[in-house]
């Protein structure tokens, strides 16, 4: 599965810390840590803890986000989170809605990753690339 | 319903022990809030919320929909977690119940396993029925929950796959619950009723896409019932279908709801239905939701028949926070089993999870 062409608009890449050790994740698992659903067999060996941040600082990657990973409305992925949290268990996923306080608890948080603009990542030091999503 | 009582001690003590024995590791607290209020503009009462009994009247009131509830989270391991969610209710004189009590494991990617207490998902919103964030109404349409118990104790299996665009959820459960004095059915009848529904086996398959939401809902149970102390049914089989199709299209969503319940024994048989229609206009959405409750006639005067229409406005003004205003024409037609008569109600509640 490709998330690569789906909707028009900035280049986003998936990004941690600089120092984290996270590796390439298919998309079909960035979606699921996004639904707070396991995470396949071997990306959970590659991976092991990895966890998402929504980034809110960016509206137009976020609502990119939604169409062209969760292939859903807000209000739908708002529904299927709380669902799993109450029905499951489920935790809460972290959201951001500042750009720099995004940055630091990257910095202070290792195995979390998050979704941004190509642009917005190449401008900052503290975070790497670790894979282009569309 | 677990209410914080002596009776609920032991309950209690496991839960204080298996918090103890995780507090070294993960430790989550969410939770969610209705602030509610409404009046009757016409007739005399409104049956808002009939599980906990929420009537409005003439009068301003804040409790028929008001509820708070608070989950804590408490990982285990990577694959394993104890959930429990205390939730006071304005309609229950906000005395705290633990509607959900349970031990959660990962079995593998999919299978996931659920042993203690969770709500019984008989409807499409039975599991975060008290969480009016995730829905566009103040409330479910009545006519459609008028569930007498919503929880049970017993196991759960959930299986879930990704089937190329669709996703796809199992879910089997057996339990039962105790209900003494029912909220519902003592209200009612104006008499104490316990009620018993036991030897329960469930399925529950959703099954959606980006636009398409399916879900069938099958339950097959037994039934005992006491009236002021007196044994009027003992082991009377029940069984429960539904099924709901709803339609997400960029803004505009089409919502509908149908089951059937049937006591063969007691010669009850009644139908519920609801259908919304909304639209998204920026942070607003309007909607209209019509529901239905109709029995089928039976020999003892069973007569129950009642119909809602809806039309109302939710705000999503800040994140996790929104405002809803509805109004509400319910129409009573049972002339044996009347519920309040006819009534009009206008309500609106601000709504949030945290």
């Amino acid at each position: 599965m490709s998330a690569n062409s789906c909707f028009a608009s900035s280049s986003a890449v998936l990004v941690s810390a600089k120092h984290s050790k996270i590796e390439k994740i298919n998309i079909i698992d960035i979606r699921r840590l996004y639904l707070r659903m396991p995470v396949s067999k071997g990306a959970a060996l590659i991976n092991p803890g990895i966890n998402p941040v929504i980034n809110h600082s960016d509206s137009e990657i976020y609502q990119a986000f939604l169409k062209n990973i969760m292939r859903m409305t807000e209000k739908g992925y708002r529904r299927k989170l709380i669902k799993r949290m109450f029905r499951q268990g489920a935790s809460k996923i972290k959201e951001i809605s500042d750009k720099e306080q995004l940055i630091n608890y990257l910095k202070s948080h290792p195995k979390y990753i998050t979704i941004m603009s190509e642009k917005n990542a190449a401008l900052s030091d503290d975070v790497i690339v670790i894979q282009k999503l569309w | 319903m677990y209410y914080v009582t002596k009776s609920s001690i032991p309950l209690l003590l496991f839960l204080i022990t298996a918090f103890q024995y995780c507090h070294a590791s993960d430790f989550e607290i969410s939770g969610f809030a209705s602030i509610a209020t409404g009046k009757v503009i016409s007739g005399d009462k409104f049956l808002a919320d009939y599980p906990k009994t929420g009537i409005y009247d003439h009068d301003w009131s804040y409790t028929p929909d008001t509820s708070v509830g608070l989950q804590l989270i408490s990982k285990i391991n990577d694959r394993s977690s104890f959930i429990i969610q205390a939730v006071s209710h304005g309609a229950l004189d906000f005395e705290i119940q633990l509607d959900w009590a349970y031990f959660n494991y990962e079995i593998n990617d999919n299978v996931s396993l659920q042993f203690g207490r969770k709500k019984l998902p008989l409807y499409y919103y039975s599991d975060y029925f008290d969480i009016a964030y995730t829905y566009n109404w103040v409330r479910p349409p009545a006519d459609n929950y008028t569930w007498q118990i919503t929880s049970y104790n017993g196991l759960s299996i959930i299986y879930e796959k990704d089937l190329g665009g669709w996703e796809a959820l199992f879910n089997i459960y057996t339990g039962r619950e105790d209900s003494s004095d029912n909220n519902l059915l003592s209200e009612l009848s104006s008499s104490s009723v316990d009620e018993r529904w036991k030897n329960m086996f469930g399925f529950v398959a959703e099954l959606s896409n980006n636009w398409l939401d399916l879900r069938f809902t099958l339950m097959q149970g037994q039934l005992d019932r006491s009236i002021d102390g007196v044994q009027t049914e003992k082991n009377v089989k029940q069984q429960f279908a539904g099924v709901s199709v709803n339609i997400f299209l960029d803004k505009f969503s089409f919502l509908s709801e149908l089951n059937h319940y049937e006591r063969s024994a007691s010669s009850i048989k009644y139908n519920t239905a609801m259908v919304s229609l909304a639209y998204q206009v920026g942070e607003f959405t309007p909607y209209v939701t019509y529901s239905m409750f109709i029995q089928d006639p039976n020999s003892a005067g069973g007569d129950e028949e009642h119909y809602t229409n809806g039309i109302g406005m939710r705000w999503d003004f800040d994140i996790n926070l929104a405002l809803k205003i509805q109004y509400d024409k319910n129409t009573d037609k049972g002339q044996v089993i009347s519920v309040f008569g006819d009534a009009e109600l206008i309500s609106a509640s601000l709504d949030m999870v945290f």
